[in-house]
């Protein structure tokens, strides 16, 4: 077995983060599973492409249950997909609560579900989910993004446990904010004001976030469990 | 594709059989349909559980094609879990499946 791809999904694949970390998975020589609402992905024979939405319970099962019987094996799952809103909270509707917490919170539980128990069977598997520098700094405006992320963290932590007797690891990495389409609508000046609180005051690149990803992946990191690293120095 | 609970059972005993391959003599899981699983005077602990609910899913799947997700909120009671036995599990799955087909 040692010998096969190894297998990677990585949840968000058509665009930003998620997008470059599948292009140097697959540089790597793995095999990646991605997903997305919409269609895309890289444009290579060893990526495979599952429109859906993460928050789609029997979509997400469906989309498991087909890499064990193509693929028989999950090594790894990056959850990256996720969603942001910008806005007071006495000016948030419910729906965005919905929509935030559906994508960060039950999309990030599915797929760790269904994907620890194909790792299961091998007795080996990494997971990483993805958190925010959001929920540490307590972010006014963002006060459902930090909520959901802050969720992701305490699911991460649990998890961690639940799947150690599996030989699961379950981390999390937390970026500061990443030029993507997921800060675009941010206005400048908070963007700033908000990098001014990291030890470290810069953007932060997606290679900062693949580097936490590999670090969590590295076989010998298998005694690092239920931890979340921020980037940045918060 | 609907599913009986003959179909259902002969897949989870399936799961059984494989699971106890792997088990020494002594801890392994009675093949009985009856035999309390889980819960007050059960054989399988809870990662045991896991172990088996991930069997029964991956060969109700081979068996037939169904991606059925046997988690459950009564897993914790002692009348209503579905895990309670193997007859339990298998009238389970085909509750959920007939959920699924609508
Ligand atoms: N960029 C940052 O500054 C920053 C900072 C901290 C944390 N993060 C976290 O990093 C992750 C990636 O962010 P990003 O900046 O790369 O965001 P992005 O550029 O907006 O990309 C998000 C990706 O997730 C997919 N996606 C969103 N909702 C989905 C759903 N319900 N089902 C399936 N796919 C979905 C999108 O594709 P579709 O639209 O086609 O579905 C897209 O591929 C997120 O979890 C985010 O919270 C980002």
């Amino acid at each position: 077995m040692a010998d096969q791809p190894r297998v990677i999904v990585i949840t968000g694949t058509r665009k930003g983060i998620g997008l470059f970390l599948a292009e140097r998975f697959l540089e790597r020589g793995w095999q990646v599973i991605g997903c997305a609402r919409g269609a895309g992905g890289p444009d290579h024979p060893a990526y495979a492409h599952h429109e859906l939405d993460v928050a789609d319970e029997p979509a997400v099962t469906r989309m498991m249950r087909a890499i064990a019987r193509s693929h028989g094996r999950v090594d790894a799952l990056l959850n990256n997909a996720g969603i942001a809103a910008m806005n007071h909270a006495l000016l948030t509707p419910g729906a965005t609560l919905r929509r935030i917490f559906a994508t960060n919170v039950f999309g990030s539980f599915y797929f760790c579900r269904e994907a620890a128990k194909l790792m299961a069977r091998n007795r080996h598997g990494r997971i990483v989910n993805f958190a925010t520098v959001a929920t540490p700094l307590k972010l006014e405006g963002e006060a459902v993004y930090a909520a959901s992320k802050a969720a992701v963290v305490s699911l991460t932590e649990v998890l961690a446990r639940e799947l150690a007797p599996f030989g699961i690891t379950v981390n999390a990495v937390g970026p500061t904010p990443v030029p993507t389409d997921l800060v675009g609508s941010v206005p400048e000046e908070k963007m700033r004001a908000l990098i001014a609180r990291q030890a470290i005051p810069r953007y932060g690149t997606m290679e900062d976030v693949l580097n936490v990803c590999d670090f969590f992946l590295r076989p010998e990191s298998d005694f690092i469990t239920g931890q979340t690293i921020y980037l940045g120095g918060i | 594709m609907s599913l009986d609970a003959e179909t259902a059972l002969a897949a989870i005993r399936g799961a059984v059989a494989e699971i106890n391959l792997s088990l020494p003599e002594g801890s392994r899981i009675p093949d009985d349909p009856d035999a309390v699983l889980f819960g007050d005077g059960g054989v399988v602990d809870s990662v045991g559980l896991v172990n088996l609910v991930m069997a029964a899913e991956a060969h109700l799947s081979d068996a037939t094609g169904l991606d059925l997700v046997l988690a459950s909120e009564a897993a914790m009671s002692r009348r209503r879990s579905p895990y309670r036995s193997l007859r339990a599990l298998a009238e389970y799955a085909v509750e959920m499946a007939r959920a699924q087909a609508g």
